[in-house]
This record gives C-alpha cells, sequence and structure tokens, in this order.
C-alpha cells in the first residue's frame, strides 16, 4: 500500500465575522490532525440585544438566520414568555406550531433537493440534477413553496415582522386563506409521501456509528415548540437547566467552542429527533417510516435525508390537522408585564435544538442574552463523525475523492454556515 | 395587460437594505399595473415569484468591486453568465443559482432583468449608508421610466 501523506483544506467561509474550515492532515496513513470550525454562534446578535426591549427581540433574532427566521423568533418568545411567567393560550399554541412546522418543511425540502441529493445521485450541483432529474426537483420546489405559504400566512417572510410577538401573534390570518391554503396541503399530501418513498430509495452507504442523541421531548406531541430536553443515555431536564449540563469547551487544537453534554459531543436534529420520538408520530406518517425498510432508531447519519423527508410529511399531516375549523380568536395574544427576570427557551428548528437565555431588567430591557444554535452544537459531532466515517472509508483515496466525503459527511448535518457567499475549495499539500 | 413583478431583494444588514429601499420608494412613486414585493434573502423561494408574471425585475446590493452606490443594469443572459458562487451550497441559494434553477425547470419568466447597488457597509440591523440611499432614487427613477416607456 502506498502510503501518503495528505493535508486537505476545505475553506467554507462561515458568516461576515469569522471563516470556518475543515483541515485535514494525513502522515503516514493515520489521521494527524482533523479541525473543524464551520459555525460561530451569534455573539454579534447577543451583544446588539443588550439593552433593547423585551418587545423588539423577536424582531431582531429573524436576522440571525436567513433560512430558519421562525425558529429565532420562537426560542426567543418561549425564553421571554417564561421569565414573565406568560401562558399563552391555546390558539397561540396551535398556530404557532403550524408556522413552525412551515419553516421545517421549506429548510427540509431545500437541503433534501439541493443539497443531499445531488451527492447521492452523481451530480456536483442541484443544477446539473435538475437538469435530468426536472421532476423531482420540480416537486421538492412544489412542497418547499407549500411552506413558505404556510409561513406568509401567519406573517413570517416579511421584510417588517408583523408575525410573532411575546405572548401570541399581532395578527390573525382570515379564514378564507385558510380554508384555501389547507385543501392545497391536503392535495399536495399524495406528492410528499412519494418523496418519503423516493429518499428511501436512494442508496445510502452503511456507516453505523454510536453517538449520543438530544432532543426535546413532549408528552403527547412530537417536539417542534416546546418540551424537555432528553437524552438517548437518558438525560431528562427542564430548559432551564441546560446550562448545569451542556457546556462550551475550548477544544486545545482549535479556536473553536465545543458544546459537549456532560463531556461528550452529541447530535441534535432531525435524526435525534427521530431517533428519541418514535411513538410521537401521527399514524400515517408512522406507517410510512415502518415501510422505509430502515431500522429504527437508526445509528447510520446517512438516514439523515430519510429523517427529513419523514419530518415533511408530519409536518403536512399535522398542519392540515392544526388548521381544520379555522377561526379567528378574540384576541390573538395575551398581555405581557415585563419583570426582572431570567428566562430559558428551547424549540426545534429545522436543524436541531435552539436554545435562548435572556436576562432581563425591571423596564423590560434585555440585560444579558446567550443563544445556542443547533449548527454550534453540532461542531463536535461532526468532527468525530468524520474521524470514524474517514477510517471507514479509507484514506488510501485521491484528495478529490476525501473531500468529496468529507463534505458528505458534513451535509448530514445540514449545518447553517451563513447567509453570505460560500464555497468549497480544496487546496492539497504534500508532506 | 403585462403583468409584471418587481421584487426587492435584501437583508437588514446596512446596505443589504437597498433592494427593500427601492421597493419602497416605488410604492411612494405609484406603479399601476405592478406587483411589487420585498424579500428577505429568499433563496430558493425566489422562484416561487416567478409564476404568473411576464416580467420580473429584480433589485438587490451586490459586491462587484465598484464604487459604493454605484448601478448596474443586467440582462438574463448578463446573469446567467456569471460564475455560480458555489458547486455545492451547504446554506441558500444566489441568485445566479436560482436562475440557473429555474432555467433547468422551465420556469423563468418570458423577460428579467436586474439592478444592481454596489454595497458599501453591510453591518448586521445597521441602515443603508448615505451613498447608497442616493442610488436608490436613482434606480427608482430609472425603473419607472422603464416601465412608463412599455
Amino acid at each position: 500500500m502506498t502510503e501518503r501523506n495528505v493535508s486537505i483544506r476545505v475553506p467554507i467561509l462561515a458568516r461576515v465575522e469569522g471563516e470556518g474550515a475543515l483541515d485535514l492532515a494525513i502522515r503516514a496513513g493515520h489521521i494527524e490532525e482533523l479541525r473543524l470550525r464551520i459555525y460561530e454562534p451569534p455573539r454579534l446578535f447577543e451583544k446588539l440585544l443588550e439593552g433593547r426591549s423585551y418587545a423588539e427581540v423577536p424582531d431582531i433574532v429573524p436576522r440571525i438566520c436567513g433560512i430558519c427566521p421562525v425558529a429565532y423568533q420562537m426560542s426567543a418568545v418561549n425564553a421571554l414568555e417564561s421569565a414573565f411567567g406568560v401562558d399563552v393560550d391555546d390558539w397561540v399554541r396551535a398556530m404557532r406550531r403550524v408556522l413552525y412546522l412551515g419553516e421545517w418543511i421549506e429548510s427540509h425540502c431545500l437541503h433534501i433537493h439541493m443539497l443531499a441529493a445531488p451527492d447521492y445521485f452523481g451530480y456536483g450541483n442541484a443544477i446539473d440534477m435538475a437538469g435530468d432529474h426536472p421532476e423531482v426537483v420540480k416537486r421538492g420546489l412544489m412542497l418547499h413553496g407549500l411552506g413558505n405559504e404556510i409561513m406568509s400566512l401567519l406573517g413570517a417572510r416579511a421584510v417588517h415582522p408583523v408575525g410573532v410577538r411575546v405572548g401570541g401573534f399581532h395578527h390573525a390570518p382570515p379564514e378564507d386563506a385558510v380554508t384555501a391554503l389547507r385543501a392545497r396541503l391536503r392535495a399536495a399530501l399524495p406528492q410528499v409521501k412519494a418523496l418519503v418513498r423516493w429518499t428511501a430509495s436512494v442508496p445510502f452507504p452503511g456507516d453505523e456509528q454510536d453517538f449520543l442523541c438530544v432532543s426535546l421531548r413532549h408528552p403527547i406531541d412530537y417536539p417542534v415548540a416546546e418540551g424537555r430536553i432528553v437524552s438517548s443515555a437518558g438525560l431528562d431536564i427542564g430548559v432551564e437547566e441546560y446550562e448545569a449540563h451542556f457546556a462550551e469547551h475550548q477544544v486545545a487544537h482549535s479556536t473553536a467552542l465545543y458544546s459537549l453534554l456532560h463531556g461528550k459531543p452529541y447530535l441534535v436534529g432531525p435524526l435525534a429527533r427521530l431517533n428519541l420520538n418514535l411513538d410521537r408520530l401521527p399514524a400515517s406518517t408512522r406507517a410510512l417510516l415502518d415501510e422505509t425498510g430502515i431500522e429504527w432508531p437508526s445509528r447510520n447519519m446517512f438516514h439523515s435525508m430519510v429523517a427529513r423527508a419523514i419530518e415533511v410529511h408530519l409536518a403536512f399531516v399535522e398542519t392540515i390537522r392544526l388548521l381544520e375549523d379555522y377561526a379567528r380568536p378574540q384576541r390573538t395574544y395575551t398581555e405581557v408585564s415585563p419583570r426582572a427576570a431570567t428566562g430559558y427557551g428551547a424549540t426545534e428548528a429545522p436543524r436541531g435544538i435552539l436554545w435562548h437565555r435572556y436576562d432581563v431588567g425591571v423596564e423590560g430591557a434585555i440585560k444579558y442574552a446567550r443563544i445556542v444554535p443547533p449548527t454550534s452544537q453540532n461542531q463536535a459531532r461532526i468532527e468525530e463523525d468524520l474521524h470514524q466515517s474517514l477510517r471507514a472509508f479509507g484514506i488510501d483515496h485521491d484528495d478529490d475523492a476525501l473531500r468529496l466525503h468529507c463534505e458528505k459527511v458534513i451535509r448530514n448535518y445540514d449545518p447553517c454556515i451563513s447567509c453570505s457567499t460560500h464555497f468549497l475549495r480544496l487546496t492539497a499539500a504534500r508532506r | 395587460m403585462t403583468r409584471v413583478r418587481i421584487i426587492g431583494i435584501g437583508s437588514a444588514a446596512g446596505d443589504d437594505r437597498a433592494g427593500w429601499l427601492v421597493v419602497e420608494r416605488l410604492d411612494r412613486i405609484g406603479m399601476p399595473g405592478c406587483e411589487t414585493v420585498a424579500l428577505d434573502r429568499p433563496g430558493l423561494a425566489l422562484l416561487h415569484y416567478f409564476a404568473d408574471a411576464d416580467a420580473v425585475i429584480l433589485i438587490d446590493a451586490m459586491r462587484g468591486g465598484g464604487a459604493p452606490g454605484s448601478v448596474r443594469r443586467f440582462t438574463l443572459d448578463d446573469l446567467l453568465s456569471l460564475p455560480t458562487t458555489s458547486t455545492v451550497s451547504v446554506h441558500g441559494l444566489g441568485i445566479v443559482e436560482a436562475l440557473w434553477l429555474a432555467e433547468r425547470l422551465d420556469c423563468l419568466p418570458p423577460r428579467l432583468w436586474l439592478y444592481a447597488i454596489e454595497a458599501g457597509a453591510v453591518d448586521a440591523q445597521s441602515p443603508a449608508g448615505a451613498v447608497v440611499l442616493e442610488s436608490i432614487e436613482r434606480v427608482a427613477a430609472l425603473i419607472a421610466a422603464e416601465l412608463s416607456k412599455s
């Protein structure tokens, strides 16, 4: 066997204020160095929030992420409502779930079709794949569009936010708009089923690993906008206890801060959620899951694509259910009296648990904010995965093959890299 | 009757608001028979706004290396000859990529062009800078004039 020394740098431009990269050095057949740095937590926004009124927080935080603005709003109002002792009513709870599921549909469809699928069908990008398989991409685009419509119905995606506020919503959509959308969602169900079946037919690599799953858990529902925090190792805590168990560590070989649970890497996101909440799926979604032929819970990160498609189906089913017999309420929000307090909130963004903490002053101004996004929580796990995956794949491949394999592994996590321009560039150096 | 949709694309980051501000200006001028839309980093969702339009005008901020505030008009062919920013997007979609996708899926509008305003500072949650604000007036006037002729 020829031994090579390989040094690969995969620069991934992470944010305007920070840069991400994967540095891989292989010497004498061993992985000598594997450093991953793909996401900086939104420290700038945490600072920007200080001194602002609590009421402005739902308008500011959706700017953090172009792909999941609703997730940021939901975790924020969750935290602030817990700080002020506000209980939202059933209408608000239901509509928030609908809004959030609209974002799940959008985000998952984008990822499945534009990011993951090209890998498995031998295309360098989705544009080339769309040329040969327009019907697959069109279906994805159509379903993505319905997710977008759900979000627009409840005021998201508006340049000047008119939707979510602490205590509820600013407005309620009219009955006719809801009825019309619900009919379109129902009409799309066969396409959603077809999507799940198509993802289950994809030839995934077999790559079983052991990893810790973490997600929210709710007594009745598949977790979206509320719940306790659980793990596959038996953790079961309230969201306010997060900091006692999850901590960021400066890793010796990297400038990144890695989030660890009791000192260990862990996974958040669709596969973790599904693995921990199989018994919370609607019956029709569960039936589809059973058809996939995959054994659940799954230890193969490549099944994340199927997990996303399953969640799209769940999102359609639940939204259709929640919008049945819709009527505009008397009140769209509960009154809020701010007080000096600390509030914690956690919801399931498309990519996993998004946790917020706000310390609020007597006048309702934010004194301190801490935001922990899902992608920064996954970094340690991604690095661990790359180590294991590369060992299984073998490092006796050319640089392009190694780079592509690393990209595929990273893509399973659907990492939220940034809304700015980004590219993947390989520079290999021999040493 | 030609259905024209004018789409201002941007984000809340400083000069990246340019597209939204042009749309706001056009709304104040009043563009009869045109639909105006402002979108926050739409990515793939941009394609949904191509449906049922005879002509689409896009407005966005750009980083083209020119002086902040300078304005360029791009035809669809111009845009499709620009390099796509990535072969593997791990996150949203840029405009050029979105247009290529629309081309492959046969859902481009019959006519499309874009006005780009060179951005200066794009700091999170900041307002747009003075130089870009002047360009917004110019672009709005250009669009209004263009549409009144056709």
